[in-house]
């Protein structure tokens, strides 16, 4: 039986959320039944209300890596699919969001 | 009368897309979408805060249907869309019936024009 515990693929518990600057934090993403709950505890572990359920006006956006090493925006897939394909958390300030886009444009450029 | 019916409404298509130089992807599911211009329109609406701002306000898309634009590609801040196929190829969105790309697309990039000039028509 012993044998068999180890053969058992391990089963993620905790995903890590983390913002520049700040302490990470660890949460199970399968306590929460929706996004509209796992955005609101975020935003109340690191002192972001509003913010990140309304990102729109805000301009925080809040990003996934899954498994195959991508970022995606938190929101689009269903779900059940994202829990089961997110690999970690950012959160991510309009002053980043804006950076990264700077960068990635000036990438681009200098590869043409 | 030996086609298979299909029981209900198709299940979702969620794909991964990618633009060059953003700094996260989305997902969209393709079957909310009816037509290649439908498709357009989102993608457009999607990315327009990274295809506008500093590059000037024009949409950074090109017309799917538009072949001429892509021999003038190089040198502008259009992006040609791209899509992952079942074999792993990318090839161009477009040319194939709607109902056939939402069945093989695996994945969408909107490349920047440059990167995909070889893809220009031969006269």
């Amino acid at each position: 039986s012993s044998w068999q515990k180890i053969a058992t693929p391990r089963v993620r518990t905790y995903t890590k959320v983390q913002k520049t600057g700040s302490v990470g934090r660890s949460i199970d993403v399968t306590s929460f039944k929706d996004y509209e709950e796992l955005k609101s505890a975020i935003e109340c572990m690191f002192g972001l209300e509003g913010l990140l359920t309304h990102p729109q006006s805000s301009g925080w956006k809040l990003v996934y890596v899954d498994y195959e090493s991508d970022v995606l925006l938190v929101g689009d897939d269903p779900w059940e699919e994202f829990v089961g394909c997110v690999r970690c958390i950012r959160i991510l300030s309009p002053t980043e969001v804006q950076q990264m886009s700077e960068e990635g444009m000036k990438l681009l450029n200098s590869a043409g | 009368s030996c086609q298979k019916s299909s029981g209900g409404p198709e299940a979702a298509a969620f794909v991964k897309v990618s633009m060059d130089g953003a700094p996260y992807l989305r997902k969209i599911d393709l079957r909310m979408y009816k037509s290649y211009d439908e498709l357009s329109n989102a993608l457009s609406n999607m990315f327009s805060s990274f295809t506008m701002g500093k590059h000037g306000g024009e949409e950074g898309m090109i017309d799917f249907m538009n072949e001429r634009k892509l021999m003038d590609l190089v040198n502008s801040w259009d992006y040609v869309p791209s899509y992952e196929d079942k074999d792993g190829d990318w090839m161009l969105v477009g040319d194939v019936p709607w109902p056939m790309f939402v069945d093989t697309c695996k994945r969408l990039r909107l490349m920047k024009g440059s990167d995909a000039i070889g893809l220009a028509p031969r006269a």
